[in-house]
């Protein structure tokens, strides 16, 4: 089934007004801007002043320096600086304002031919701009000048000065389009395959039109993107060719042969400098305000996804903890703990008050829908929150007697692979795809003896040995992305046992594989549990696993442990509706068919705002009892070690 | 990785044959040519006709076929403007001396672009990202030209050892080094911010630090070499490009480089010094590029394995 919001274009976001106002917000973004608009009304309005004045040469005033009459001074043959300028930077902008705009227009035309037509023409296209590629980028623009010259300049009667800044626009856009051709193409063929083109070709229109009301929009971010950098370059390679004496011919100014002339001057026993700093001074402060206000209008539309916010250095005041009457059995003991994550502009609270305990050599379940906390929990006893995103923000993680909140970095390392290790739900991305699977199990040997590389190397093929990969020796020597899926996850429960740990996190270590092989990876772990004595600490959501391999579990919803006891307690008789109802979502084969239950509504976002019981919109016991719907329910016993939390357990 | 090498090796052949065919139709649809003069001094049409004979440039037909074939045998050719000397000689000239300033410049930019990347992303947000990340706006917004003329004057200034327009000790590398190096530097050091930015999040080096390893041991082991992947593929282009010559650095600190026959040769119409620096050039390019290959095949085993596939 196709979602119908994939059939809808998504159009781009990136057009919106507000994109502009983010930039703007930024003061660096803001004072370059205010630059840019400056040196274009100086230069624009300042041209029709300066356009007359420009060449009158006065050859007794040559190389006076800045007085209040000329504040920029005279130049080699005595002509005032001050206009030469202005009207330079007009060319200068303008040659690269237009060049610019050129190449994106050669750039978009050339890449979305390529994309839109069959692979044959596609390859022939994307050929030419690799062999341009391949030749020096200043030799094109100077054959292509040289070209236009000998075509142009004769033809138009536009007059010498217009007729050499066009040539010379023309020439630098006409090559400055291959890495726009480059990214229209590959944009495009991402996005032909895309559902919401299809509709649009089902309903009949033609490729042009797609290519108009529905390619275009959606490349518009990364064509805004690329025009940020093209801007600058074309103007950097104008001032490069002027410079050169290739580009805009003198007496006709441009900021690049005004620079031109002021290096010419330095050779000379006086200083001149005021010949050199007022074109490149310019040159080179336009350009930083331009690259300025590219790089923030980049950050901007590429940080949609991901923004970046330091952490607060001070923790938000955690909650008070209640000292622990005695010392509990428990080898890891959960109280009360919060994690606050960032969410777009919010600091949220994900994990509200968990409190959880495991007895050394046990296995604890945390079960729940996706997006409840459980991994935020269990990245939390790491101490390996993504950083800069999520932190602790109150509570105490008690494990063998000490607090892991409090502990300092270095201490907290010598935790970690020793004491805890950790299985993650995604192999193939949590191994080092340029390490081989030998040394990244050998790394957590050496945590543990610390012994030579070649001790530590032979032990890790024992370790592959031990989680069952066949021919151990051989493996040892493959990388990640050479071993299967299954025997990738066989690996890294080798990194983690490797070290000896007493507990044991697996987070969802068999979503990532098939079914065939969850069962066997599940049936390793417990034996595994078993021979080395670790505790387990298994974060799933398939309560089929929990029923075969926890001795408790703890369910978790929206941020909190609704309910918590031994699996045979909880899973026979739950108190809790959402434990009720996730048992209900289990297909069962030992009963008479029927429809699989589901429950209505979705897990909250985190930080929604939710009050009383946090489960209460999707409660079918929520009843006339007003407390569902104001206050949260405190933990109550409901058994023998078993908890829960619900203003109507007992119904 | 044998087979994919060499594999790509065999492509250099076609690669070159297809530059130098577009080049050449570009340099003999440029109008104009080497014998016309302006004005009285133009050729009579028997002596153009002679020398055209004595290059072997009688049509575009023979010119393409007799040059291709010389290259072939290892000569690229004579000067049409500089009268007795060959195109392998002034490119044996020049080509050394902006060889040798094109490999410091990339190494300055190597070694300072990585470090300042490097350490900006281990500190995103801090001062040392500020300040690195600003060095990089600078680099790529000063034109090279200003940043020349600065050392220029700067240092003939203060040291006097260096003073403008000498070629004759090695110090006088430094400085045309140094601008030329600004641009790829800050380059360098904005992809491997970005890369290494994006590595440090990743699940393998979480996985790392779950194994209790240090900070340092995560960084060298299992970041860097991730990090400084992108770095890479930009290295091949960027070191054609230095070490055959700026025509910029060369012009402002009068280094007798090869990157001035670039733009001479195209001025003056002087087709054989065209297409041999072209040729030169992209030689260069596409060597690099292919030791960039082998670096890479090396350094990241997911590309050995395509390969052979």
């Amino acid at each position: 089934m196709t979602d119908i919001a994939l059939l809808s274009n998504p159009d781009s976001a990136d057009s919106d007004p507000g994109t502009w106002r983010r930039v703007l917000a930024r003061p660096p973004a803001r004072l370059a801007a205010a630059w840019i608009v400056l040196v274009l009304l100086a230069c624009t309005l300042g041209s029709i002043w300066a356009a007359p004045r420009h060449a009158e040469v006065e050859l007794q005033a040559a190389r006076a320096a800045p007085s209040l009459g000329e504040p920029m001074g005279r130049d080699l043959l005595g002509r005032p600086l001050l206009p030469r300028v202005l009207l330079g930077g007009l060319i200068s902008l303008g040659i690269g304002a237009w060049a610019a705009a050129l190449s994106m227009l050669l750039g978009v035309a050339w890449g979305s031919v390529a994309g839109l037509s069959g692979a044959r023409v596609d390859a022939v296209l994307m050929r030419v701009v690799d062999i341009l590629y391949g030749l020096p980028y200043v030799l094109l623009v100077i054959l292509l000048r040289v070209a236009l010259d000998g075509l142009l300049r004769q033809r138009l009667g536009w007059g010498h000065d217009l007729t050499q800044v066009t040539i010379l626009l023309l020439a630098i856009g006409g090559v400055s389009w291959l890495t726009m051709a480059r990214v229209v193409r590959s944009q495009v063929l991402s996005l032909r395959v895309r559902p919401f083109i299809d509709a649009a070709r089902a309903i009949g229109l033609s490729t042009f039109a797609i290519w108009r009301r529905h390619l275009l929009p959606n490349m518009a971010g990364p064509i805004a993107v690329y025009a940020t950098l093209t801007i600058p370059q074309a103007i950097l390679q104008e001032s490069f060719l002027s410079f050169l004496g290739i580009g805009v011919q003198p007496p006709l100014p441009s900021w690049g042969n005004l620079a031109a002339e002021g290096v010419s001057a330095i050779n000379s026993v006086q200083s001149f400098w005021w010949l050199l700093a007022f074109p490149c001074g310019l040159l080179t402060l336009t350009l930083l305000a331009l690259n300025i206000v590219g790089d923030a209008f980049r950050d901007v539309v590429e940080s949609r996804a991901t923004s970046f916010r330091p952490t607060p250095h001070a923790p938000p005041a955690a909650t008070p903890v209640v000292r622990r009457a005695a010392r509990s059995p428990a080898l890891l003991e959960i109280t009360d703990l919060h994690v606050n994550i960032w969410s777009g502009a919010r600091c949220v609270e994900a994990v509200r008050g968990v409190s959880l305990d495991l007895v050394a050599g046990r296995t604890l379940a945390l079960v729940g829908e996706s997006g409840c906390g459980k991994s935020l929990t269990a990245l939390s006893l790491m101490r390996l929150l993504p950083e800069n995103t999520a932190w602790i923000s109150g509570g105490r993680i008690d494990f063998a007697g000490v607090d892991l909140v409090a502990l300092s970095e270095r201490r907290m390392r010598e935790i970690r692979g020793r004491q805890i290790a950790m299985i993650f739900q995604e192999p193939m991305s949590a191994l080092n795809p340029l390490m081989s699977i030998g040394l990244q199990v050998a790394e957590a040997v050496r945590q543990r003896n610390g012994g030579p590389r070649s001790a530590a190397l032979r032990e890790s093929v024992e370790w592959l040995r031990e989680v069952g990969i066949s021919d151990p020796a051989r493996r040892s020597r493959q990388y990640p992305h050479e071993l299967s899926g299954g025997m990738r996850q066989r690996a890294m429960i080798a990194m983690a046992i490797a070290a000896r740990p007493r507990l044991l996190i697996a987070d969802e270590p068999t979503t990532a594989l098939d079914p065939t092989l969850q069962q066997q990876v599940l049936t390793l772990l417990s034996d595994l549990q078993k021979r080395h004595h670790m505790a387990l600490l298994l974060i799933t959501h398939d309560l089929g696993v929990v029923a075969q391999t926890a001795d408790d579990v703890a369910v978790m919803y929206a941020g909190r442990v609704v309910e918590r006891g031994p699996v045979r307690d909880v899973l026979t008789h739950p108190r809790h509706p959402y434990t009720a109802a996730l048992l209900r979502c289990v297909p069962r084969l030992d009963g008479p068919p029927e429809r699989l239950a589901t429950i209505p509504g979705t897990v909250p976002a985190v930080g929604a705002d939710i009050s009383g019981c946090r489960f209460h919109p999707r409660c079918d016991r929520v009843s006339d009892d007003p407390r569902c719907r104001s206050d949260d329910p405190p933990e109550e016993a409901a058994g023998d070690r078993h908890r829960v939390r619900c203003w109507r357990a007992d119904s | 990785m044998l087979n994919r090498i060499t594999r790509r090796a065999l492509q250099v052949p076609i690669v070159l044959l297809a530059i130098y065919t577009v080049t050449f139709v570009m340099v003999v649809s440029v109008p104009g040519n080497p014998f016309q003069r302006e004005g009285s001094r133009a050729l009579p049409p028997m002596l153009e006709q002679a020398l055209r004979q004595r290059y072997g440039m009688e049509n575009n037909w023979t010119f393409y076929w007799r040059y291709l074939g010389r290259v072939l045998q290892g000569d690229l050719g004579e000067s049409l403007q500089y009268d007795n000397w060959s195109c392998s000689e002034i490119i044996a000239a020049g080509l050394p001396v902006s060889a040798a300033i094109g490999l410091a410049a990339i190494l300055i930019a190597l070694v300072f672009g990585t470090l300042l990347g490097a350490i900006a992303a281990l500190h995103r947000g801090r001062l040392v990202d500020l300040v690195a990340t600003s060095i990089a706006v600078l680099g790529v917004s000063t034109p090279a030209f200003v940043i020349a003329a600065v050392l220029l004057i700067g240092f003939s200034v203060t040291v006097p050892v260096l003073s403008a327009g000498t070629w004759d000790s090695p110090l006088d590398l430094l400085r045309p080094a140094v601008a030329l190096a600004l641009a790829p530097l800050a380059y360098i050091l904005r992809l491997t911010r970005q890369s290494m930015a994006e590595v440090l999040v990743s699940d393998f080096i979480r996985t790392a630090r779950a194994k209790g390893l240090s900070q340092a041991a995560v960084i060298w082991r299992h970041a860097l070499r991730n990090g400084l992947l992108p770095t890479l593929s930009y290295l091949g282009p960027a070191a054609a490009a230095a070490m055959t010559g700026s025509f910029i650095v060369e012009r402002v600190f009068n280094v007798p480089g090869l990157g001035t026959h670039f733009v001479n040769s195209v001025l003056n119409r002087d087709q054989m010094l065209i297409l041999a620096t072209v040729l030169v050039y992209s030689t260069m390019l596409v060597v690099f590029n292919l030791l960039v290959d082998l670096a890479y095949g090396l350094i990241d085993p997911r590309i050995q394995s395509k390969g052979a596939a």
